[in-house]
């Protein structure tokens, strides 16, 4: 049967791209329900994803069946939950409204449609009005793109468009944005606060590619746990850095020479890997 | 999960390893906000995890925003060669 999976799937593939109903004489022939059973309804994608110039055709069939779990095709996208089975045979309502659902009065028996409409149901399958289930997929599918380019548009120096990228970048800027939020809220509590205690768990890797980095340049050995921000981009994140505006301070920059080694004392723990650089560093007090 | 297998069993290779990564990549980001964290399952759609990212990315600047406020506040009130007065610079990268 269907899964959430699938539902999530269903969303992805509604990218940039265009719909042809491939089987425009459906609704002509398809008059009675075992015409539908057969003939169903194609639903073909162009282009469905940046990069893949392929064809990817994907299956819509109206599940149409006498018989409760009887699936007459495998791409089963649509499926209605039973709650509303009319007792009468409704025939005659579907010139062109199929797909409606949640219409009690036109609503066949049989017929069992399931629309999962991502962005109202929390989860739980709804079904959706729709006179063509076209139109809602095409609605979904920009709903999907606007949200990329919202994301896009948010996370700094995110210049890839393919959804991969986008969704990677965000990722990584979410964790770094945490991050930055931890310690400073840290810091806004507590200035006197041992940032000994804060535990950066893999973030660990950075800071410490981070401060190792600075560490050569340092002549107060102190200070070079903490960047430049200029020396934002570095190796763990490639194509990551956060904007360099006053508005969006930095996380890291080099601190002035006064008193850096209580820094110091406070922020090695921080790094276990960086541990060993650091009692060198140390041992130059 | 056999529908989804075989409703795959159309498209090409390097689309279902797309989309694969995708959803995964969803539900990293989905474990990333609080706010969807709570309800695991598979029950939350795509979209909306990107909505939620969204609104939440755009809390964290926010936040981000106050809290460098509230430091160059406390920052102006300590004692300019402190220690603290120095992370606290470092933070707000000054």
């Amino acid at each position: 049967m269907f899964n959430n999976q699938d539902f999530m799937e269903l969303g992805w593939r509604n990218d940039v791209g265009s719909f042809a109903v491939k089987d425009h004489d459906v609704g002509e022939m398809a008059r009675s329900e075992e015409d539908r059973l057969i003939h169903g309804l194609k639903w073909s994608y162009d282009n469905y994803f940046d990069h893949d110039q392929k064809d990817n055709h994907l299956q819509i069939v109206p599940e149409i069946q006498k018989v409760e779990e009887e699936v007459p095709k495998t791409d089963l996208l649509v499926v209605v939950p039973d709650e509303h089975s009319e007792t009468g045979d409704h025939h005659d309502h579907i010139s062109d409204n199929r797909y409606y659902l949640r219409n009690k009065h036109e609503k066949p028996k049989r017929r069992r449609i399931q629309v999962f409409s991502d962005e109202e149901s929390d989860g739980f399958t709804r079904e959706v009005p729709s006179v063509t289930r076209k139109g809602s997929k095409r609605r979904r599918s920009e709903e999907m793109c606007n949200k990329m380019r919202t994301l896009q548009q948010l996370v700094p120096d995110c210049h890839k468009t393919d959804k991969v990228s986008v969704l990677d970048d965000a990722i990584e800027y979410m964790k770094s944005l945490q991050l930055q939020f931890k310690v400073m809220s840290m810091m806004g509590m507590n200035p006197y606060f041992p940032p000994a205690i804060l535990d950066f768990g893999m973030n660990n890797h950075q800071l410490t590619a981070m401060a190792v980095a600075r560490q050569n340049v340092a002549n107060q050995m102190m200070s070079s746990q903490l960047i430049p921000a200029s020396n934002w981009p570095l190796p763990p994140f490639t194509n990551f850095s956060f904007p360099h505006s006053p508005n969006q301070p930095l996380f890291l920059t080099t601190t002035p020479p006064a008193s850096s080694h209580q820094c110091l004392h406070g922020l090695v723990p921080c790094f276990p890997s960086f541990l060993d650089f650091s009692s060198h560093a140390m041992r130059r007090l | 999960m056999s529908s989804r297998r075989s409703s795959r069993s159309r498209q090409s290779g390097s689309s279902r390893i797309s989309d694969d990564q995708i959803s995964d990549l969803v539900s990293k980001l989905q474990h990333l906000i609080p706010e969807l964290r709570r309800r695991r399952s598979d029950k939350v759609s795509a979209s909306k995890v990107l909505q939620e990212t969204c609104n939440y990315i755009r809390n964290l600047h926010r936040e981000v925003d106050d809290l460098s406020d509230r430091l160059s506040e406390l920052l102006a009130s300590t004692d300019d060669n402190s220690a603290e007065a120095a992370i606290i610079r470092s933070l707000l990268n000054y």
